[in-house]
């Protein structure tokens, strides 16, 4: 049960920028978004935290400008997870019904359950999410398996597993500011809870969180997440080969990138020319369009072959009824939706925030931080409820009496 | 049949420990860990200060279980006990003074009315009336000490012998020592007023009872001789003896009068023929003293015998070379 009037933060660190949301829970896990804070992001390279003292400094002043913000201050927040690091592998277990009358009981539920979660991992590494996808009795998928006749049932999970230095690297980075994080959740977990309904969810949906140098991605099918990823590249993969090949400084690409930029190849402005920087000074040039259209369309698609291979066979039009849904900052690239669908070969668009979303988070960008906050009060069964403030209070004064 | 299966434990990220690291904080981190630090440690103290109030009023208001037993049981008074340094009035006294019926309620009597009743008596200088629980009646006595006695008509016309006490209450005594009534001079030359019951307090008693000390502590066969005590003529008091028929002392430097009454008097023992009375001896006449010898009286009148003040004068002992009067 979640207290009235409790807050809860989001912190997404990302590798372009650190977003921070405040949230305030209202009964029945109403939320009320109360504050922003972002700052550019540094010491963060495609996920990974390189410089823990930068990554600090930027993540502690985005969330002490959304805390003055909202006029309040947090005790614990949702922390975004991302990064090459990341992996997953599924798990199915299976028991026989126990009962002599081929019964269901809640002890097989919780014992078959134990048995697909209870895989062992290298000592390095540690477990981010445990996704459970639908049951199974006697080969028929079902929502739940209490009382029902069956023979043998059988569940598995999509385990996603990471460096637990690289985890503990962001997790301190959040105790570094007196806050504790209350759950960890993936970007493209938190991404699909916002910008796709519980029905594209059913249908299959692919939801692809195109950032600055990463590109999350989530397959749901039958309402449950069948598979995640990870790739390491993102929105910088397309500013470097602009960068190389137009001879341009990374700044330069960047700007050619967020003005021209477009993921398919246009006939009709085959020959048409742009300005580098569109001042006539010295330095300025001209740069074929069509050389800007090949370069982000090629990277583009990369990308998108990457995640499809990644995704294997159920990758399939039957299986992702909903098709292909994209968001982060990268997915603001003109025809990006189109060049999806050519390379996934299924319908493609680009996510929208749900209408109550007020308009300065409705960019693609806040998609990661705005879902958090949701994913974590709407998504999470047992997990994650925003503490009560008996509970804040009395986790702050034992954190303070037990040495670090 | 359920089958036990092991089940590996899981590497959550939950077991990546969070915890302050002072270290590793940024300056943002360690203001707010101030921040913190001082709200939590004022919340704490406020709440502390708030208990130990609360403790203080619950001590305060809170009234013993046992002091409430006998309370509610409405014991009786059993005993009453008598609190009196070097008095003379008795238990029996008191309980005949306050009259309270058998078996009264201790929480009954009404210390205040107590209190009251007895101090309306002469003797009592001050009562204090306190209940000592469950039974007891606990009664502390000042009394006055008698100076003097007075003789005055009772209420049918009968001489009633009263006291004087050195604030000039004059009162009924009880219980007192035969012999040290006997003692005591009589008061005369003050006029007594009535008021209820009693009279009057009357005013310069307490010179009297200083005089009356130092000769009782310097020349207590002087004393002894004191018949009558006449205020008359405050500040001088005249005494009366067997002997002497007026002994007028001066208001104060009581040591030196009597030093000089003490060498006259026995001047006249001394003498081979005495005189069979004296009139009268003046104390208060300066450094001198005025003797007039009473004459048989056979022209009825005492016949005043003038004695040269010089014979006197000439040899008076002063009160510092003469401390062994």
């Amino acid at each position: 049960m979640v207290s009235k009037g409790s807050y809860i933060g989001a912190v997404e660190i990302g590798t372009s920028k650190i977003a921070v949301l405040i949230g305030e829970v209202l009964g029945d896990r109403r939320l009320n978004i109360v504050g922003l804070g972002q700052s550019s992001a540094r010491g963060v390279i495609k996920g990974d935290v390189v410089d823990f003292k930068a990554a600090s400094d930027c993540t502690h002043a985005a969330i002490l400008a959304a805390e003055q913000r909202a006029g309040v201050k947090v005790d614990a927040v949702y922390l975004a997870q991302s990064g090459s690091h990341l992996n997953g592998f599924v798990h199915e277990a299976g028991v026989g019904v126990s009962s002599a009358d081929n019964l269901v009981s809640r002890d097989d539920i919780e014992q078959v359950m134990a048995l697909a979660r209870g895989k062992e991992l290298p000592r390095d590494r540690t477990i981010i999410h445990h996704i459970r996808r639908p049951f199974r009795l006697d080969g028929r998928t079902v929502a739940d398996p209490e009382h029902l006749e069956g023979q043998r049932l059988g569940v598995g999970y999509w385990t996603v597993h990471g460096s637990a230095a690289k985890v503990a690297d962001h997790i301190h980075i959040i105790n570094g500011f007196t806050l504790r994080v209350e759950d960890l959740i993936l970007s493209c977990l938190a991404s699909a809870a916002i910008v796709t309904t519980e029905e594209e969810r059913s249908y299959g949906v692919l939801v692809l969180d195109i950032g600055r140098g990463t590109t999350d991605w989530a397959l749901y099918a039958d309402g449950s997440c069948y598979l995640t990823g990870v790739v390491p590249v993102g929105g910088d993969h397309i500013t470097n080969d602009l960068s190389l090949g137009l001879r341009l400084t990374a700044v330069q690409a960047e700007g050619i990138k967020l003005r021209y930029g477009r993921a398919t190849i246009q006939a009709a402005g085959k020959g048409e020319r742009v300005w580098l920087n569109g001042d006539l000074a010295i330095g300025d040039k001209m740069l074929p369009r069509i050389a800007i259209d090949q370069i982000v369309s090629a990277r583009v698609e990369e990308i998108f072959a990457v995640v499809k291979k990644q995704a294997g066979p159920m990758l399939r039009p039957e299986h992702v009824r909903s098709g292909v849904v994209l968001t982060g900052g990268t997915a603001k690239l003109p025809q990006i939706d189109e060049a999806a669908a050519r390379v996934f070969n299924l319908s493609a668009r680009v996510g929208e925030m749900p209408a109550w979303v007020k308009d300065e988070l409705r960019d693609p960008s806040c998609a990661t931080v705005l879902g958090l906050l949701y994913y974590g009060l709407h998504c999470q069964n047992t997990r994650a409820a925003a503490p009560s403030r008996s509970k804040v209070w009395f986790r702050r004064l034992t954190s303070y009496l037990v040495p670090a | 049949m359920k089958t036990q299966v092991e089940v590996p434990r899981e590497q959550s990220w939950r077991e990546i420990r969070q915890a302050v690291n002072t270290r590793t904080m940024t300056a943002h981190g360690r203001r707010r860990l101030g921040g913190n630090l001082a709200r939590t440690s004022f919340s704490l103290l406020f709440v502390g200060v708030l208990a130990a109030l609360g403790i203080y009023l619950y001590q305060g208001f809170e009234t013993p279980a046992e002091t409430l037993a006998p309370v509610v049981r409405n014991d009786p008074l059993r005993d009453i006990v008598l609190l009196n340094d070097g008095g003379v009035l008795t238990k029996d006294w008191v309980a005949d003074r306050l009259g309270l019926p058998p078996g009264i309620a201790l929480m009954a009597v009404n210390l205040d009315q107590a209190k009251t009743m007895l101090e309306r008596e002469g003797q009592v200088k001050t009562a204090v009336v306190t209940r000592d629980f469950p039974g007891t009646l606990v009664v502390t006595l000042e009394e006055r000490v008698p100076v003097l006695r007075v003789l005055v008509h009772g209420e049918h016309g009968a001489p009633e012998p009263l006291f004087v006490s050195r604030e000039g209450v004059i009162y009924r005594g009880y219980n007192y020592d035969q012999r040290m009534v006997t003692g005591l001079p009589w008061m005369s030359g003050v006029r007594l007023t009535r008021r209820g019951s009693g009279f009057v307090p009357i005013a310069g008693v307490d010179r009297v009872s200083e005089l009356l000390l130092q000769s009782r502590a310097e020349a207590p066969h002087l004393v002894a001789d004191f018949r009558e005590v006449s205020l008359a003529v405050l500040p001088r008091i005249v005494v009366r003896t067997n002997r002497v028929r007026e002994i007028i002392f001066e208001g104060s430097n009581h040591r030196r009068q009597l030093a000089r009454l003490d060498y006259i008097l026995e001047h006249f023992s001394r003498m081979e023929n005495p005189p069979a009375s004296i009139a009268r001896i003046d104390l208060s006449v300066d450094s001198q003293v005025a003797v007039r010898l009473a004459v048989a009286a056979s022209g009825g009148t005492d016949a005043a015998s003038p004695v040269s003040h010089s014979r006197f004068t000439r040899n008076l002992p002063n009160t510092q070379s003469n401390r062994g009067l």
